[in-house]
């Protein structure tokens, strides 16, 4: 059990190196110190954390809601819309 | 006699130029209305760094479309063109969600009849929706040759926030159509503003355009009660999931 953790955290460090590296390497177009961090964030969670589509197209949603001000209501229209967003998601995801 | 031929003439050709000014086709530029991802409105905690990236990036992805409106003297069908639908759909363009995409909506003024057709789970259904209510307004505006009277309407949501619906509508085509589920006005309306669209009238054709609407929709019938349920239903899924 304990061996398997070291080497969970060994692969960990491993894949922090690669997706830092990478990461440097690939930079060049960020323009600021924030957008860099942002995208080392994101690839590390795109890399140790994996990829759950549910949740993805799910947050996509729920953005749209809160950038839209679409809120609940009874019309089946926007119902629509936010499924129509969350099938377009989950495609892309 | 020829005085009488005359009159009968002018007054045939009258007849004729009517009705044929009521029916034809309005094409809409639509476009979306918030145009950029607002994330300092996001808890930053809730949301991955790449959800917000590709939020950000199907705002910027949202480009306009176009809207057809077509028209006879007691019917209107609201699509968005054949084209823009086969287009290959790996790309979302939220504008395109907020017009319709593949969903129809139909009336008929001597009927009473308001049906939206939906494709968005798959299967056609086919749900009446009620006429919107509006409070017509003093403000006039002209939209190309067309003097234009405006209306709001306003809806209210679950949470007790309020929403204005604007629409100009001209009564120099006394007909009571409008884009998707916005009727009900003295006149064609040729531009409205739904807070997360903006329809404006690019081309009106009258009297071009081969306008056949004879119900054309096709789909199991359902109640927007029940349809509700479906697709609530499918979001408490995902949440448990």
């Amino acid at each position: 059990m304990v061996y398997h953790s070291q080497n969970i955290n060994k692969m960990k460090k491993i894949i922090l190196t690669m997706v830092f590296v990478f990461a440097t390497g690939t930079m060049v177009n960020a323009n600021s110190s924030v957008e860099k961090i942002y995208m080392i964030e994101s690839m590390i969670e795109e890399v140790l954390i994996g990829r759950d589509c549910v949740d993805y197209a799910r947050s996509i949603v729920a953005i749209t809601q809160i950038n839209n001000m679409i809120y609940d209501s009874n019309d089946p229209v926007y119902f629509e819309w936010l499924l129509s967003i969350y099938n377009a998601a989950y495609e892309q995801c | 006699m020829n005085k009488i031929l005359l009159i009968i003439g002018i007054f045939t050709n009258s007849i004729v130029n009517t009705q044929s000014v009521f029916e034809g086709r309005v094409i809409y530029d639509v476009q979306i209305k918030v145009k950029k991802l607002d994330v300092s409105k996001l808890d930053k905690k809730k949301f991955s760094q790449r959800v917000i990236r590709a939020s950000k990036k199907m705002y910027k992805d949202a480009k306009g479309v176009s809207a057809y409106l077509y028209f006879n003297q007691t019917e209107s069908l609201y699509e968005l063109p054949k084209n823009l639908l086969n287009e290959a759909d790996k790309k979302m363009n939220l504008t395109k969600v907020f017009a319709g995409n593949t969903n129809k909506y139909y009336v008929n003024s001597v009927k009473n009849e308001f049906i939206y057709q939906t494709n968005t789970t798959g299967e056609p259904f086919l749900m009446s929706f009620k006429p919107v209510e509006w409070r017509l307004i003093q403000e006039q505006k002209m939209i190309g040759k067309y003097l234009c009277f405006k209306a709001i309407s306003s809806k209210t949501f679950d949470n007790g926030m309020k929403k204005d619906i604007i629409a100009w509508y001209t009564p120099q085509i006394p007909l009571n159509f409008g884009p998707l589920k916005y009727n009900g006005l003295p006149g064609l309306i040729l531009e409205l503003d739904d807070n997360n669209i903006v329809f404006k009238t690019i081309k009106i054709e009258l009297n071009k355009v081969d306008v056949k609407i004879n119900n054309p929709l096709k789909g199991t019938v359902i109640t927007s009660e029940k349809y509700l349920k479906v697709v609530n239903n499918f979001f408490k899924s995902i949440k448990k999931n």
